[in-house]
């Protein structure tokens, strides 16, 4: 079965850009427009990644990602945390809340993407 | 003398004191004169006061206007990168994926509008770059050799098909917050590749410690920047007279200038026809955030 990715943004735009690239990568892919109906969708869906904004308009991105870090369900799927803001700071509070890969908005190209996603799931599953 | 409410809310203004009576007797006492002398000199001590508390006033006013202004230029450009990203992508997609539905201009429009919105991208990082690069009194410091750092630098930038970075002997060990000292390191040695018309651009790193600084050197075997631009060059967004071909914002030697600020430090550029251009980066070894700035260039080796 072809692996499901789940993007959590509310910027319908830029997750159409996000599917169009992962799609071209041979993956499926879900999304979701707020942290909260993101949480519903990855106990739903159970994706192999979840890749999630940080400006949401309800949970900022590194409270999504901690509450899908406290689930059981999805506690050992691979975060990405993106931002249109690299902030050294804000990575590093991100690594110790468990995300495993950090990808800033304005670099987006479909292999850098790409390679980011491929990048989390080598570390979780072969590591 | 009294301090009174302005009309204007929040605002507290000293009134200045009537002014001192000439003594009316012509034959005044000795203590006569030194109490005026006296009187005189309070004054003026109050005069001075008042003028002290006037300039803090618009310091502070001044120092709220920074920051909004900071913020601005963070929220502004941090919200416009988005979506000129993903305008640029979409027509990315366009040109790679949907081409043979484009005739020649339409493909032509589409190309231009990539490389547009592109660079107006770049545009929007810098300034969201130089928002963010500040004097930090809080900063986090590390222990850095420059050398390890030049070499990292040099593998992120991937300059191999441009161009040559070498260091030339031992660089200083600091203890600085890394990020400003990166950027700038960053900036100058991809200025020096990137900008460069000679056959096989270098840029040489010297570096040595003189007292409490580390002086670094980044030198490039170009043709040097002419004369009417060097005054312009940590300008933002100036451009040289002659670079209208290199790809870049033109806020990188902003940047770099200011990040060199943000670690005490300062940022100098030499330039020539024949020996190229050369970067001093001065900066205290050890990071404190009460240092004097530096004003002045030191020597090269």
């Amino acid at each position: 079965m072809v692996p499901l990715i789940l993007i959590i943004d509310d910027d319908a735009d830029y997750a159409l850009l996000l599917t169009i690239y992962l799609e071209q990568g041979g993956y499926r892919v879900a999304t979701a427009r707020s942290g909260l109906d993101g949480l519903q969708a990855a106990l739903r869906l159970s994706p192999v990644v979840v890749t999630v904004d940080y400006r949401l308009p309800d949970l900022n991105g590194l409270e999504v990602c901690q509450e899908l870090r406290a689930s059981e369900a999805t506690g050992e799927v691979p975060l990405i945390l993106v931002t249109g803001n690299p902030q050294p700071e804000l990575e590093e509070k991100a690594r110790a809340i468990g995300v495993d890969g950090f990808f800033y908005k304005l670099d987006l190209t479909a292999s850098a993407f790409l390679a980011t996603v491929e990048q989390v799931l080598r570390r979780r599953f072969v590591a | 003398l009294a301090l009174r409410r302005d009309p204007t809310p929040g605002l507290l203004r000293w009134l200045t004191p009537p002014p001192i009576a000439p003594p009316t007797n012509e034959r005044a006492s000795e203590d006569d004169r030194l109490r005026l002398a006296l009187e005189r000199e309070r004054t003026r001590a109050l005069e001075l006061e008042a003028y002290a508390f006037r300039l803090e006033e618009a310091r502070a006013r001044l120092e709220e206007a920074n920051v909004e202004l900071e913020g601005f230029a963070f929220a502004a450009s941090h919200d416009l990168g988005t979506p000129l990203r993903t305008v640029e992508g979409y027509a990315e997609l366009l040109l790679i994926g949907h081409s043979e539905g484009l005739d020649p201009i339409g493909y032509d429009l589409v190309e231009r509008l990539h490389q547009t919105t592109g660079r107006l991208r770049r545009y929007v990082h810098d300034l969201l770059v130089l928002s963010r690069m500040r004097p930090d009194p809080t900063a986090v410091t590390k222990v850095m050799a420059i050398g390890e750092l030049v070499a990292d630098v040099v593998s992120d930038l991937n300059l191999g098909q441009f161009g040559d970075v070498v260091v030339s002997g031992e660089l200083p060990v600091v203890e600085v917050p890394p990020t400003p000292i990166r950027q700038a390191l960053q900036n100058l040695i991809e200025n020096g590749i990137k900008h460069n018309r000679s056959p096989r651009p270098t840029v040489t790193v010297r570096g040595e410690t003189d007292g409490g600084l580390a002086v670094i050197w980044v030198g490039d075997n170009g043709t040097g920047i002419a004369e009417r631009d060097q005054a312009t060059v940590f300008d933002l967004f100036a451009r040289g007279s002659d670079t209208q071909a290199v790809d870049g914002s033109g806020a990188g030697l902003t940047i770099a200038r200011r990040a060199l600020r943000a670690l005490g430090g300062e940022l100098w550029i030499t330039s020539s026809s024949e020996r190229g251009t050369v970067f001093t980066l001065a900066f205290p070894i050890r990071f404190r955030a009460d240092l004097p700035r530096i004003a002045r260039e030191p020597g090269e080796i």
